[in-house]
């Protein structure tokens, strides 16, 4: 089988939706009917999770934008030096929000649309709801394309995956070396892979929609592997300063506990790759090590002013991330065990 | 006033380079209008249109691969506008454009495009040309020099007003790091020492928008990192960029034992001398400048670390886990600091 690049699956996506959105508007010969070809082509450049959440909004956002653009093009006196007064207004808010709420973007772009056909033609209801129906048209178009022509959709085990590959990459290079590695903080770069995972979350839902995976638990993972990255930046950071002041036996501790966490991982690898492997994750020895650990140095905590103290506090970061990790599992198996 | 303004704006959600690029693209919109004051409505719509399109999709870093994105942006958009207005009274015409289009635009995303929309705004602007309303095809092209006035604008305004200057823009944003990470701190140590009177909710609430303002400023430093501007300058900054990291990871710490102090009752001595160190970490982060060829300097001495806490009588885990990471923030602050003061040679 053929194995396009996505950028190529895009394009032969855009230019099917465009097709059967013109074969359409050719065909039933609606008016105005390009508003149909527009929203299939803006919607056909992304993922399908991503279409389906850009496709609601846009509906939503076309039908308010519309309504409350063409009220306002009935309530202002009808001067042309006000509408392109108003119309650059709509512009510059358009450009200022379009990379961070899309919601708002088409918002203010509809209103845009709006005032621009009014100053050159004419805009009334009727016309704004040729729009919605054609712009509903369009995104249903867009969705059905994408969905059963090269759909792009993102794996969401596979980018876990990916993630936890990358987590436990990282934590072999900073515990496994006698001195941990002093590149870019890679936990740093985990951290704008989990921005990205987030930012596509809503996208990510969508693709979800027919998954066992229900929405609150997606949620929650969500949130475990935000605490678990959190806890394994510091984890590093804390590490990277205080493991000149740790004495060999500590050390050892450190080493073994990473190994522990390590195997974790891999552990809820498995688990991620349907491996038929019965293991289960655990925590408890690095619990247990505290705990002892603390009872036998108490003399040690009447002041803070040892530095081999932040032996504890890399302990007590392994076992945070180690409940994360835990957590992460015991969301997941269900799911993948059924 | 200027710098608060300025501040103000930083603050706003989409930030400072969206509230540029906004008013840039009505600057053009504006400076086509009034080029073409004379002319008719539709050629003045034609050059506004342009304008405002072209004006976005440009995402290139130095001022000659700008150039080169101008002028290949323009180029396309006058060829995309053209062939709309060519096809546009033959329907099969216009709909296989526009099925050719749409896919050209998709697939040349690869040639180092993928994060640009100027591709997008090329087939809209042939979709546009399709559906303005002239009479006849003659007529549009009798109003084509419109569309040349406004690309060119946008080409004029996108190079020449604004240009990003992220030498400086660094610099900036390396300051403000500082500030915010100054007023975190603050905020902190007014809610150590009012730990009872204090809304707690109201010092989460302001510790994550500092987070996220911290998180922004490094993350827009770190895409700048490999910019041709801090030529010569390359270690330095990926020296601040490593400290910035983690005085970051020290900050989300600190608020982390923050969270959970009120369940404890931790003794006056205590909270007050957590509060006088925070103090004395928050005036030494706000004093932090950094000069033009990237050396930090600063006007206060880096603090020490933490001293003098009494833990005796505390038996409970969590809470001496808490009064360790907090002593361990404070740790990783004065080593940053300190190693951030050093300023080695390039």
């Amino acid at each position: 089988m053929i194995q396009f690049r996505d950028t190529t699956k895009m394009g032969l996506q855009a230019a099917l939706s465009i097709a059967i959105a013109e074969f359409l508007n050719l065909y039933f010969n609606f008016e105005k009917g390009y508003w149909i070809a527009l929203t299939a082509m803006a919607l056909t450049t992304q993922t399908w999770g991503e279409s389906a959440k850009r496709a609601l909004e846009r509906i939503g956002m076309t039908i308010l934008g519309g309504i409350v653009g063409t009220i306002m093009y009935f309530a202002l006196p009808a001067n042309p030096h006000l509408h392109v007064g108003v119309i650059l207004i709509f512009v510059f808010l358009s450009v200022y929000v379009v990379k961070n709420t899309h919601l708002m973007f088409i918002f203010f772009l509809t209103c845009v649309v709006v005032f621009m056909f009014a100053l050159i033609g004419k805009w009334n209801f009727d016309l704004l709801e040729k729009r919605i129906v054609d712009t509903i048209l369009g995104a249903l178009i867009a969705l059905c394309v994408g969905f059963f022509f090269f759909p792009l959709k993102r794996n969401i085990h596979q980018l876990l995956i990916f993630y936890f590959n990358k987590m436990n990459t990282i934590l072999i290079g900073v515990f496994n070396f006698p001195v941990p590695m002093t590149t870019r903080t890679a936990s740093d770069y985990l951290n704008v892979d989990l921005q990205k995972i987030k930012k596509e979350a809503i996208g990510l839902r969508l693709e979800l929609l027919f998954h066992r995976l229900s929405s609150t638990k997606f949620y929650q993972l969500l949130n475990h592997l935000d605490n678990c990255t959190k806890y394994m930046s510091t984890l590093i950071s804390s590490y990277r300063l205080l493991y000149r002041h740790l004495d060999k036996e500590q050390m050892a501790m450190v080493r073994e506990i990473a190994l522990d966490t390590e195997k974790n991982i891999e552990i809820l690898l498995c688990h991620f790759k349907k491996n038929k492997e019965n293991k289960k994750l655990s925590q408890e020895k690095v619990t247990n090590l505290i705990l002892s650990k603390i009872k036998q140095n108490s003399a040690c905590f009447g002041h803070l002013k040892s530095k081999s103290l932040g032996f504890f506090s890399v302990l007590h970061f392994f076992a945070k991330m180690n409940e994360e990790l835990i957590a992460i599992d015991n969301l997941m198996h269900g799911d993948i065990s059924s | 006033m200027l710098i608060s303004l300025r501040t103000f704006f930083w603050n706003t959600d989409p930030g400072y380079f969206q509230l540029k690029q906004g008013l840039k693209t009505v600057l053009a919109i504006l400076i086509s209008l009034w080029l073409l004051q004379n002319e008719t409505l539709i050629t003045k719509f034609m050059a506004a249109v342009a304008s405002g399109f072209s004006m976005q999709g440009v995402i290139a870093r130095t001022m000659i691969s700008r150039i080169k994105h101008v002028i290949f942006f323009i180029f396309m958009y006058f060829t995309a506008f053209c062939l709309g207005l060519l096809v546009r009274d033959s329907p099969l015409g216009t709909a296989i454009t526009l099925v050719i289009m749409g896919f050209l635009v998709n697939y040349i995303r690869r040639f180092g495009l993928e994060k640009s929309i100027a591709p997008v705004m090329a087939w809209l602007l042939c979709f546009l040309a399709t559906i303005l309303p002239f009479n006849h095809t003659a007529e549009a092209w009798a109003h084509i020099h419109g569309l040349g006035v406004g690309l060119l604008v946008s080409a004029l305004v996108t190079i020449f007003i604004f240009p990003e200057n992220y030498a400086r823009l660094f610099m900036e944003n390396t300051h403000r790091f500082f500030v915010e990470l100054g007023r975190g701190v603050e905020a902190g140590r007014r809610y150590v020492l009012l730990i009872h009177k204090v809304d707690k909710s109201q010092f989460l609430n302001e510790s994550v928008k500092i987070k996220k303002s911290l998180r922004e400023l490094i993350n827009i430093n770190q895409f700048m990192q490999h910019s041709q501007a801090f030529a010569g300058f390359e270690k330095r900054i990926n020296k601040i960029l490593l400290h910035q990291y983690a005085l970051f990871n020290a900050y989300t710490m600190m608020i982390d034992a923050y969270r959970c102090l009120e369940q404890y009752n931790l003794s006056k001595q205590n909270c007050l001398q957590l509060g006088r160190l925070a103090a004395k970490f928050a005036e030494f982060f706000t004093m932090l400048d950094i000069k033009s060829d990237y050396v930090i300097k600063s006007v206060s001495p880096t603090p020490k670390n933490l001293a003098g806490l009494d833990i005796e009588n505390i038996s409970e885990v969590s809470q001496i886990m808490m009064l360790l990471n907090l002593k361990l923030s404070f740790d990783i602050f004065s080593q940053q600091a300190g190693s951030l003061l050093e300023n080695d040679p390039i």
